[in-house]
C-alpha cells in the first residue's frame, strides 16, 4: 500500500493527493472494515485492482489515454472537481464520493457518515439525535426524503449517497441557507436539536479545529533545505518572499492611500451609519440567541491609525518591538511563506529553520524599519475586548469609496460577533493551545457566523443606498460589485467542526456558552 | 484631592483608589462623554460582563474609559496619558507592586509590565523603556479580585488583509 502524501495549502487546508487503494482515504481511522467494497462503484472497483497489479502510475497512463474513464479514477483534491462547502470539503471519503469513485450506504460508519448525518439533520431530514456515524435505516430513509426533496425519483431516490446525491448535499448548504433557519426559527428553543458528542465526534472535531501542519500519519514534516522544484535553498526563498511581502503591503497599505487630512478620512457618523446597520443585520440573524450594545466610533470603534500612532510615539522600544511583530507575523502568516514552508517541509520553530530564519528576520527588521511602522500604523483593521480599531481613509473616488464602506460592513458584522461570545466560550478557547482549536474557536468560529449573517443579505438598492451614503450612483443602483469580506483561513476550520457537531451545538456554546456541547475530551 | 481631581491633574502620586461605592453618574458629572453611546465588555479571567463610556479629559490622548455595572463605577482605564510628572515619581509614591503580570498592549507582548498596587487602586502598565502605556484605577483590593474581576484584557488581533483583493 502506498502512503498518501499530504500537503497544507496556502490557506491552511490539506491538499491530499490519492495513490493508495480505497481503503486508506480517510485519514484519522475513519474508513472501517464495513466499508470494504461496499462503496466503490463497478467499474473503480475494477480499476483498483488493476492498480493493485499494475501499479498507480501504470494504471493512470492507461487510464489517461481513454478519455471515458478518466472521471472516475485517481481524482485529487484540489483537481477542480471538489466538494465546495467546508462542512464537506477535504474529506476524502466524501470528495470520493463527489468523484464517483463510491458511494456512502447502509453499513458504512466514520466521520464521513457523521458528517452526511449531521447535514441531513441540519436540512431538517433527520432527528439530531440520530446522528451517531452509523449508516442505519434512519439515515438511509432520512436520505431518501432529502433526494426525493430535491425531485429525484424512481431509482435515483435510492437512499444511497452517490456523486449526484453528495452534489445536491453540497449545494444545499453553499450559501448556508440551513444554518441561518436554524438560528432564526421562532418556533425552536435554543438548544433544541444539541446532542452530546461521542468520542468518536470530540476526536473529530479536535482535528477539525487544529491548524499545526501534519503530515497525514500526524508526525511533523521532514525539512528539505532544498528542493528538487526550485533552484534557490530555502532560506533565499523566505529572503525574497518576505521582502516582497513587506514591499506589496506597504504599497497597498501605505503609498497608495490619500493624505492623512480631514477631508480624506472617514467621519464618525458615516462610519456609525454603516455600524448601525451591521448590528441590525446581524441581530436578525443571532438575536435570539444574543444581542450586543450599540456600536459607535470614538467608544467602541476607534481610529486605528490614530491608536498605533500614539503607541508608537509613546515608545521607541514599543516601535521595535511593533516592527519586529511585523516581520514574525509575516513570517508565520503570508501565504507565500506558508507555501514555502510546505513545499520545504519547515516548521519555523524547529531549531535547523530557526537558525536559517533568524539572519534574515534581524536583517529586514532593520533595513525596514520605518516601512514596517508605516504598515503597522496603517493595518487595516484590529480587535478585541470589545473594541474595533479601524482606518478612516477615503478612496481616490466613488468606486473606491464604497468597496471601503462594504469593507467596514463586513468588519464591524464580524466584530460585532465577537462582541456577542459568551464568557464560558471564551474560557473555553482560551485554555485550548492556538493552534489545537484556541485561535479557530476565537477567529474561525466568529468569521463562521459572521460569513453566515453576509451570505444571507440581499444587496438590494435600499441596503446599497445605507452602506454607500454619499457615494451610492442611483443612476446605477445596483451596479457596484461587492467583494466578499476577507476571511481568516481558521473560518474553513470552524465550518468543518460545524459539519460534524453541528451549528446548534456550535451557537449554544458561542453565543450560550454551552460548551459542554463542544467538549474535546 | 478627590479621585477626580487626581484624574484631572494626571498626578497618581497620592492615588489611594475610587471610593467602594463609586457611582458612574458622579464621574460623568465631572468629566464629558466623548458620546452617549455606550459599550460593553468583560473584565477580568473570569470575563464579568461590564459596559463602558468613553469620556475626555485634557492630558488623555486617548481618552478615558468608564467601566461600570449597574450605577457603579467600578474600574478607568487611560491610554498613554501625560503625566503631570515623571514616571519615576509614580513609582517612588506607589512603592513596589504586589504583582507583577504579563500584558498585552495592542498586538505587543510587554513581559511582567503590569505593576498591580490592588491596596492603592491602581495598576500600572509599564512599557520597556520604564514609560507608563496605560493606566487601570478602580477602589482598593486585592491581586486576586483584581485580576479575576477587574483586569481588562486589551490584547487585539488584526483583521486579515490581503493585498490583492480590492
Amino acid at each position: 500500500m502506498r502512503e498518501r502524501a499530504y500537503q497544507v495549502a496556502p490557506d491552511g487546508r490539506g491538499s491530499v493527493h490519492r495513490t493508495g487503494p480505497p481503503r486508506a482515504r480517510d485519514p484519522g481511522g475513519q474508513s472501517h472494515s464495513c466499508d470494504d467494497g461496499l462503496g466503490l462503484e463497478p467499474a473503480v472497483a475494477q480499476l483498483v485492482q488493476l492498480q493493485r497489479s499494475a501499479g498507480n502510475n501504470a494504471t493512470a497512463r492507461l487510464v489517461r489515454s481513454r478519455p471515458a474513464t478518466t472521471a472516475v479514477v485517481q481524482r485529487t483534491i484540489g483537481d477542480g472537481h471538489d466538494l465546495r462547502s467546508h462542512r464537506f470539503a477535504r474529506n476524502v471519503a466524501l470528495e470520493a464520493t463527489f468523484d464517483t469513485e463510491r458511494t456512502i450506504r447502509l453499513g458504512n460508519r466514520g466521520v464521513h457518515v457523521t458528517i452526511i448525518q449531521q447535514a441531513l439533520a441540519d436540512a431538517g431530514f433527520l432527528a439530531p439525535a440520530a446522528v451517531d456515524g452509523r449508516f442505519g435505516a434512519g439515515t438511509r430513509t432520512a436520505v431518501r426524503a432529502f433526494q426525493t426533496a430535491k425531485g429525484l425519483s424512481g431509482a435515483a431516490a435510492n437512499g444511497i449517497v452517490n456523486a449526484a446525491t453528495m452534489d445536491l448535499l453540497d449545494q444545499h448548504f453553499g450559501g448556508h441557507r440551513p444554518e441561518r433557519d436554524i438560528a432564526t426559527d421562532p418556533a425552536r428553543g435554543l438548544l433544541d436539536g444539541t446532542r452530546p458528542l461521542n468520542a468518536a465526534d470530540r476526536r473529530a472535531l479536535g482535528q477539525a479545529i487544529t491548524t499545526e501542519q501534519r503530515t497525514a500519519s500526524g508526525t511533523l514534516p521532514v525539512f528539505h533545505r532544498t528542493i528538487a522544484a526550485d533552484p534557490d535553498p530555502y532560506e533565499v526563498r523566505i529572503r525574497a518572499a518576505l521582502n516582497a511581502a513587506v514591499s506589496g503591503l506597504h504599497h497597498a497599505l501605505v503609498a497608495s492611500r490619500p493624505p492623512r487630512t480631514p477631508a480624506n478620512l472617514m467621519p464618525g457618523a458615516e462610519i456609525n451609519r454603516v455600524a448601525t446597520k451591521a448590528k441590525q443585520v446581524t441581530d436578525a440573524v443571532f438575536g435570539r440567541y444574543k444581542t450586543g450594545p450599540a456600536l459607535a466610533f470614538g467608544v467602541n470603534i476607534r481610529d486605528q491609525f490614530d491608536v498605533r500612532d500614539a503607541q508608537i510615539a509613546a515608545s521607541a522600544a514599543a516601535a521595535d518591538q511593533a516592527a519586529e511583530w511585523r516581520v514574525d507575523k509575516l513570517l508565520s502568516g503570508s501565504d507565500g511563506i506558508k507555501q514555502i514552508d510546505s513545499e520545504h517541509g519547515a516548521v519555523q520553530g524547529r531549531a535547523a529553520e530557526r537558525a536559517l530564519l533568524a539572519p534574515i528576520r534581524s536583517a529586514v527588521i532593520t533595513a525596514r524599519r520605518a516601512e514596517l511602522l508605516d504598515i503597522h500604523r496603517n493595518w487595516p483593521a484590529s480587535a478585541g475586548g470589545g473594541q474595533i480599531n479601524l482606518q478612516r481613509y477615503r478612496g481616490p473616488n466613488a468606486a473606491s469609496n464604497r468597496n471601503i464602506l462594504y469593507e467596514l460592513f463586513g468588519i464591524v458584522i464580524h466584530e460585532y460577533v465577537h462582541t456577542l461570545e459568551h464568557p464560558d466560550h471564551v474560557t473555553f478557547r482560551n485554555n485550548l493551545p492556538q493552534q489545537r482549536g484556541g485561535f479557530v474557536l476565537r477567529e474561525g468560529m466568529t468569521d463562521y457566523f459572521a460569513k453566515l449573517v453576509w451570505e444571507g443579505l440581499t444587496f438590494d438598492a435600499p441596503l446599497r443606498v445605507l452602506i454607500e451614503g454619499a457615494f451610492h450612483d442611483p443612476a446605477h443602483p445596483l451596479a457596484h460589485p461587492i467583494a466578499p469580506p476577507h476571511r481568516y483561513s481558521e473560518a474553513v476550520n470552524a465550518e468543518r467542526a460545524v459539519g460534524i457537531i453541528g451549528v446548534r451545538n456550535a451557537m449554544a456554546a458561542f453565543f450560550l456558552g454551552r460548551t459542554d456541547l463542544i467538549r474535546l475530551t | 484631592m478627590t479621585p477626580w481631581d487626581a484624574i484631572a491633574r494626571r498626578d497618581f502620586t497620592d492615588w489611594h483608589g475610587l471610593p467602594a461605592d463609586a457611582a458612574y453618574a458622579s464621574f460623568d458629572d465631572r468629566f464629558p462623554r466623548l458620546s452617549d453611546a455606550e459599550a460593553a465588555g468583560m473584565l477580568g479571567s473570569h470575563n464579568v460582563p461590564a459596559r463602558y463610556r468613553v469620556h475626555v479629559a485634557e492630558g488623555y490622548p486617548l481618552n478615558l474609559q468608564a467601566w461600570f455595572m449597574g450605577s457603579r463605577l467600578v474600574l478607568i482605564e487611560a491610554d498613554v496619558p501625560r503625566l503631570v510628572g515623571a514616571p519615576a515619581e509614580l513609582f517612588d509614591a506607589l512603592g513596589p507592586p504586589a504583582a507583577t503580570v504579563d500584558f498585552t498592549w495592542d498586538v505587543l507582548a510587554v513581559p511582567q509590565g503590569g505593576h498591580i498596587h490592588p491596596d492603592r487602586g491602581i495598576t500600572v502598565f509599564v512599557g520597556p523603556e520604564g514609560q507608563v502605556l496605560r493606566l487601570a484605577l478602580y477602589a482598593p483590593t486585592d491581586v486576586a479580585h483584581y485580576q479575576t474581576e477587574l483586569h481588562h484584557e486589551t490584547k487585539l488581533t488584526e483583521l486579515p488583509f490581503r493585498p490583492d483583493t480590492p
